[in-house]
């Protein structure tokens, strides 16, 4: 029945959509940098927040939320793993835990990025701004793109991958990234 | 880590993210993001500049396309609506000249809407199974032969008093749902329902039991069966709390299918002589939408929706409803911002190779809507999705998809009976082939 799932009422419910909200972005990256499947991560992310909505009064205040939330949905990635074929679940539990951790830490960066990515593609032209509004707006394949503005499927592969290398760059100078591969 | 490697990983990155990358490729991924830190921190940073950018473009798409990569207007509208203007002449002559006579629905006076024969087993046309006469269209004098045409088309969205009352907001038809799926063959309507809401609420994704609970209350209602519209308000009960949470981390998808399917389903309930045994529980779940939709008007208009169609629907649906303008504008932002996103195959979904069920799910929806609020382009854009589902069911026959290949999905029983349920009311309205293809789905 409606009331019987439990989850915070009152203030406690308005504090979970507050930190909800405020992390939603690094919680879903979080997920999708070991499931990267988008189907599949939202539905992981999505029993995800549910986990966190029911288990919202074990977090304790002083910490992290996104930690928090972070050892949540490593528990549902490894959950969907069990029941996930081999193509959908193609990282496995030793690089899973791998990257878990190292990935909760390298969130703290994550709003910093985001930031930065908005600045950066403020500076794009015109004509690349349009083409990555229509490259992720619509989610379409890509080639159904090509095909209706009239060009080759490869050509707007380049060209996107020219405008992700742009604003990479363009983002690591901004947080002043450096070292490893670029 | 020379540049030549780095060109690598970039190259597999991309690959991996748009989803099209190969079992080599995403094992060469692997190994390299388990062997190597900086690769790992490369993956990581990329993962948020692929999110990052959707992010970022969605929170400003509200504005449309550039002039020159918008998709032409529907070229098929142009000869479909000469031919209609034909047609409508001609019914008007022919009523004129018959004066008084039998009103021939407008679908059965266009050839290239002429149903196939169907081939219907007799026991369809159980003699407490003939459907009552809609107010919107007389059954014809002569009763027509099991699965024939007139049997089983509903009503007409373009018929006469309907198109007369559009623009001049027309009560709500959620009734008519009910009416259309009365012409449902009875063993296939008693055969679409969800069994076991109690298993269904314990393993189901969202994307089959929220329709679960539709499926329930219609098919319930059209039946006349209290046990199942039971069944069917139980799962939507269930399913409140975690659209209410869904709802507030952004993540819309299942919060606007469970509201599409939530209120559609619960007028189909008022509508019945069991409703008053439900009230309490009705009331229960329409409290549930207040918290819902006040979230939802806060991103509402946005034309951003995961799922614009289901959004358009839920919004429209509850916007009349409770008289809300605001809401209902936002589900006609919605509304057009899917139609503009069907594709030339007819499909709504953004990958219906292995999301059919979803596609499945807004043919559905699209019916709902049509018997909701009159409107050409819903009713030209479900007739082309149900069309593909057709075609989808005839090349694969058990509407389950290639099952070794890469984007194989399971298309588990509920998931299937949605793709029943949305060939039998495209059966119904459009097309009675895909009556015969509903009774094949596989179970």
């Amino acid at each position: 029945m409606v009331d019987d799932i439990g989850g915070p009422d009152g203030e406690a419910a308005d504090l979970f959509v507050a930190e909800l909200q405020r992390h939603r972005q690094a919680i879903f990256a979080y997920v999708f940098s070991l499931l990267p499947r988008r189907a599949d991560a939202e539905d992981v992310f999505q029993k995800t927040c549910e986990a966190l909505w029911r288990k919202f009064d074990t977090w304790d205040r002083r910490s992290s939320f996104r930690t928090w939330a972070c050892g949540y949905a490593w528990r549902q990635v490894a959950n969907f793993g069990r029941f996930a074929g081999r193509e959908r679940h193609w990282l496995d539990d030793d690089a899973i835990a791998k990257m878990a951790e190292e990935r909760a830490a390298d969130l703290e960066g994550h709003d910093d990025r985001l930031a930065a990515l908005t600045a950066c593609m403020n500076s794009l032209t015109g004509d690349e701004r349009g083409l990555l509004d229509v490259a992720y707006r619509d989610k379409k394949p890509l080639k159904d793109v090509a095909q209706q503005m009239g060009r080759a499927v490869q050509t707007l592969y380049n060209q996107l991958n020219l405008i992700r290398r742009k604003l990479h760059q363009c983002v690591r100078l901004r947080t002043g990234t450096s070292g490893g591969l670029a | 880590m020379s540049q030549k490697v780095s060109l690598e990983v970039w190259i597999l990155l991309e690959a991996v993210c748009n989803e099209t990358a190969t079992r080599a490729q995403r094992e060469q991924l692997r190994e390299m993001v388990t062997a190597d830190p900086d690769v790992r921190r490369l993956y990581f940073e990329y993962v948020d500049l692929h999110l990052g950018c959707a992010e970022i473009v969605a929170a400003r798409s509200a504005s449309p396309l550039p002039a020159h990569l918008r998709r032409r207007t529907r070229p098929r509208l142009v000869p479909l609506a000469i031919a209609s203007a034909c047609v409508a002449v001609a019914a008007t002559v022919l009523l004129l000249a018959r004066s008084g006579t039998e009103r021939r629905p407008v679908a059965e006076l266009t050839d290239e809407r002429r149903p196939r024969q169907v081939t219907a087993p007799p026991t369809f046309r159980s003699p407490e199974t003939t459907p009552p006469a809609l107010t919107t269209q007389p059954e014809p004098s002569v009763p027509p032969s099991p699965g024939s045409a007139a049997h089983v088309r509903g009503p007409s969205v373009a018929s006469g008093e309907q198109a007369v009352a559009r623009g001049s907001a027309p009560v709500p038809r959620h009734e008519d749902v009910v009416a259309i799926l009365r012409r449902v063959p009875r063993p296939l309507l008693t055969s679409l329902r969800i069994g076991n809401a109690e298993d269904r609420l314990r393993g189901a994704a969202c994307a089959a039991e929220q329709p679960s609970g539709l499926m329930n209350l219609f098919s319930g209602a059209a039946l006349g069966d209290a046990k199942r519209m039971d069944e069917g308000l139980r799962i939507v009960e269930a399913t409140t709390p975690s659209a209410k949470t869904q709802w507030m981390v952004g993540n819309e998808g299942c919060t606007a299918r469970w509201l599409a399917w939530a209120a559609l389903g619960l007028d189909a309930l008022e509508g019945t002589p069991a409703a008053s045994s439900f009230d309490q529980r009705i009331q229960r779940i329409r409290q549930a939408f207040g918290p819902i939709l006040s979230l939802v008007r806060s991103r509402s208009g946005s034309g951003t929706a995961v799922r614009p169609f289901e959004s358009s629907v839920a919004f429209i649906a509850l916007g009349r409803r409770s008289g809300d303008d605001k809401l209902t504008k936002a589900g006609t932002v919605e509304l057009t911002r899917a139609l503009r996103l069907q594709q030339a195959d007819g499909t709504l979904a953004a990958r219906p190779a292995c999301d059919a069920h979803l596609h499945a799910s807004d043919v559905v929806l699209a019916h709902a809507l049509l018997s909701l609020q009159p409107d050409d382009d819903v009713e030209q854009a479900a007739r082309t999705a149900g069309d593909w589902l057709i075609r989808f069911m005839q090349k694969g026959g058990t509407g389950l998809p290639d099952a070794t290949g890469p984007d194989a999905c399971e298309f588990e029983a509920p998931r299937r009976q949605q793709l029943q349920w949305a060939l039998a009311m495209h059966g119904v309205r459009f097309d009675p082939v895909a009556l015969d293809l509903a009774l094949q789905v596989r179970r």
